[in-house]
């Protein structure tokens, strides 16, 4: 039978993900405990989250040093030898840290946990923060800073989150190399003593796993006496007027480029909205962005938008590195995308791809259980209950080409919008 | 391969549109082409990857864009990063023969430039052809399925003669090589390449342990030794290149501020006598055959990662030794490290890039 290669297989729609909701189980103390069991591999992921982020810091550094430090000794037990055990268990222990939270990661098989909990508990409540390994430290973060200031797309991005929010502002302040000089030891116990406190602590479980887990953990640090820590004002400081920066790097063969501008984060109504508009500009490998400036220009290898959430702002922005001497052109080329959303309705077959794009992503983003995991993590910083996926799915499905324009009229105006260029002149 | 077949004029849009996506990588060895999508829209998959099997478009104007696109990945990777050209002159240091020698990318942006859509057509006939390929689906379907979609999308399509692989065997080494370069990057970096043997082989397993002892995670001898307590280096990896044919072992670092390039290799090359010469205590083989373990059961988690798997280890001749690869990884001896230590880690065998800044 000779097939038709020219149509395509019929398309069906794309059903929703039920999405495998936590139980929670309160330790003693009140210490908030959540399981997601989900998966057919025996294994686990036990995070231990503290309201301990970037934005809490008040000088730079601090936060992540003491973060990444948790796990280099004890009273009883040095860096090597924390390290050590854990490996020896075939278990991870991975210290994360982003702008928001501070975490401390557990992957093990379940069968392991029981033999690596010991050291996990002592890790959380003895950290001792040695000298010698904060020095290793620095001086492994410093030359990576170093390094990292010969790439165009890093120092884009610091710029930008400094343009953006302001050095005032917790999101916006960059390090300097400057900083790993004056960082002190005291320093560190200070702000481990005000930021990791049971009071500011989360536990999520993720994988296969019993009951014995929960109860092993709420032995210890359900034990834990908890002190009411005061949530610190926000104080975001005043935000800077969108500007055109330039940082120059003479001998740089491609330039840097970042665009974009605060935004509302996901706790507004518009947010999922402006997810599809994103998506439809540079959020997908279809996207206008890659479709003019990667597929019909060649200016470079990829561009992306996207918009991020974080706990107290948002922002938008654009990114790509592209030949040096095409810079101005693809700089011109990205405002006209913005303004051809600004300015005409998105067709509908487009709008209908990205729709489906956008819930195909939203699948592969909920599989096994870390992923399930994620999913809650979302929600539960932000206050937001499961409702808000619901939400989401909904705007994706039903949102109108008009609503988009209206969207990347309110929010893309490129007057808005903060431009930083590294590069050579 | 994403800007159009035969049938078909854009391989990415009726995927996107059926809630799919789409990439692929390629290293010196293969070209993976992979699609999630939702099960229920599979079909899709299958009519769109049969149709650029069966032939592509080519066009001057989309090769000419993807000549430019690649031109940028090989700006953004190679060129425009601190320390981005280290494979670009290690590889033609370690392979005098062997096409090993070249980066995936090509030797330079000459080799991208002058590509001709003849060229592309060639490569194209002669390997994306269903005799050289391998496919797996992996998901909530069944076999059944699987063999329908197959025959139905893939069937009528010529098998063609698949041609074999006959690349040219790398001549033994027997003089140690180096290479000494000066960059625009803040810090000195030392790089040594030993040649191995190849991935389908008994000693592969103990020089993928042998890595591991040496630098995976904080407990690692390298780290330990030299970024801990020596304070020489700032980070510091142990790899094999894990090739079809014979790969390279390499330890590569960067130095700490102020040390010297000879104190460094000193402190490498101490590690690596320790090797040479002692066996391993059977807690720390233990350690890293435990390590193996756990990571296996989490890629397990991931269908993607299932599908790749079986997909190489059917391209190494059975789908099925993906479920002994632990068995392999678990036979190996305190004894087995110590032969491939000595008969790898050899002066004679190595190649060196010293890597100089240029102030």
């Amino acid at each position: 039978m000779q097939i038709d290669r020219t149509i395509a297989p019929e398309a069906h729609a794309i059903k929703n993900v039920q999405l495998i909701r936590p139980q929670t189980q309160v330790l003693s103390n009140g210490i908030p405990f959540f399981a997601l069991r989900a998966g057919s591999q025996q294994v686990l992921r036990l995070e231990f989250i503290f309201d301990a982020g970037i934005r809490k810091q008040n000088r730079s550094l601090i936060a992540s040093i003491t973060n990444a430090m948790l796990v280099e000794g004890t009273p009883t037990k040095t860096a090597q030898q924390i390290a050590e055990m854990f490996d020896y268990y075939g278990a991870f222990i991975q210290p994360e840290i982003d702008n928001d939270r501070a975490s401390l990661t557990l992957h093990c098989l379940t069968s392991s946990f029981a033999k690596v909990f010991p050291l996990l508990k002592e890790i959380l409540e003895e950290a001792t923060f040695p000298e010698k390994e904060l020095k290793t430290n620095l001086d492994k973060g410093r030359q990576q800073f170093v390094v990292n200031q010969s790439k165009v797309d890093y120092l884009a991005r610091q710029r930008f989150m400094e343009a953006v929010f302001g050095m005032e502002n917790p999101y916006g302040r960059q390090t300097r190399e400057a900083d790993f000089n004056t960082l002190s030891r005291a320093a560190l116990l200070d702000f481990h003593a005000e930021n990791y406190q049971a009071s500011g602590l989360t536990i999520i479980a993720s994988g296969q796993f019993g009951d014995d887990i929960r109860e092993i953990i709420d032995n210890s640090i359900g034990q834990w006496s908890i002190s009411g820590s005061v949530e610190k004002n926000w104080t975001p400081g005043e935000y800077p007027a969108p500007t055109k920066l330039f940082i120059e790097k003479p001998d740089a063969i491609q330039s840097g480029i970042r665009i974009g501008r605060r935004m509302v984060n996901k706790t507004h109504a518009d947010f999922a909205g402006l997810q599809v508009l994103n998506t439809a500009l540079g959020g997908y490998f279809g996207s206008r962005l890659m479709a003019n400036i990667r597929e019909d220009k060649g200016y470079t290898y990829g561009i992306g938008s996207a918009v991020v959430s974080l706990e107290k702002e948002g922002y938008f922005f654009i990114a790509t590195e592209v030949g040096a001497d095409v810079a101005k052109d693809a700089v011109a080329e990205i405002y006209k995308e913005i303004q051809l959303l600004r300015e005409k309705t998105i067709p509908v077959e487009e709008l209908q791809m990205v729709k489906n794009y956008m819930l195909g992503s939203f699948l592969r983003n909920s599989d096994g259980p870390f992923a399930m995991a994620d999913r809650f993590k979302a929600l539960h910083f932000y206050g937001l209950d499961y409702s808000h996926y619901d939400r989401f799915l909904n705007t994706v499905n039903t949102i109108t080409a008009q609503e988009i324009k209206d969207l990347a009229i309110k929010y893309l105006n490129p007057g808005d919008m903060t431009e930083i260029l590294a590069g050579k002149s | 391969m994403f800007g159009g077949s035969v049938n078909i004029p854009d391989f990415d849009k009726p995927l996107h549109a059926v809630g799919g996506t789409s990439n692929a990588f390629t290293n010196n060895d293969i070209t993976n082409y992979y699609v999630t999508l939702p099960v229920d829209n599979l079909e899709t998959a299958f009519w769109l990857d049969s149709d650029r099997m069966l032939s592509l478009a080519f066009s001057e104007k989309s090769l000419e864009v993807q000549r430019n696109v690649v031109i940028e990945e090989f700006k953004q990777r190679y060129l425009n990063q601190p320390y981005g050209d280290v494979w670009l002159l290690l590889r033609p240091l370690a392979y005098a023969e062997h096409p090993y020698k070249w980066a995936t990318i090509g030797k330079e942006i000459k080799h991208i430039e002058d590509a001709t859509l003849q060229d592309v057509r060639d490569f194209f006939g002669t390997h994306y052809i269903p005799s050289n390929g391998i496919l797996c689906v992996a998901g909530n379907i069944t076999t059944e399925q699987i063999k329908t979609l197959s025959e139905k999308w893939f069937g009528p399509i010529p098998a063609k003669t698949r041609k074999e692989r006959k690349l040219p065997k790398e001549p033994t080494q027997t003089e140690a090589r180096s290479l000494t370069v000066k960059r625009d990057v803040p810090y000195p970096a030392f790089y040594r390449a030993w040649h191995m043997d190849k991935r389908d082989s008994e000693s592969f397993y103990a020089c993928d342990l042998m890595s591991d002892i040496l630098s995976r995670g904080k407990s690692s001898r390298l780290y330990d030794q030299l970024v801990r307590e020596k304070k020489l280096f700032s980070e510091i990896n142990a790899f094999i290149t894990g090739d079809l044919d014979e790969g390279l072992f390499v330890v590569s670092g960067k130095l700490n501020e102020g040390v010297k390039m000879e104190d460094a290799e000193t402190g490498v090359e101490l590690a690596l006598d320790e090797l040479r010469t002692t066996l391993i205590p059977e807690n720390e083989l233990e350690k890293v055959k435990n390590k193996v373990e756990t990571t296996k059961a989490f890629n397990d988690m991931s269908v993607l990662d299932k599908a790749m798997e079986l997909c190489y280890f059917e391209l190494l001749g059975d789908a099925n030794r993906v479920n002994h690869e632990i068995d392999r990884y678990k036979k190996v001896t305190a004894a087995d490290i110590l032969k491939v230590a000595q008969s790898i880690l050899r002066k004679e065998n190595s190649s060196t890039l010293y890597y100089y800044p240029n102030h």
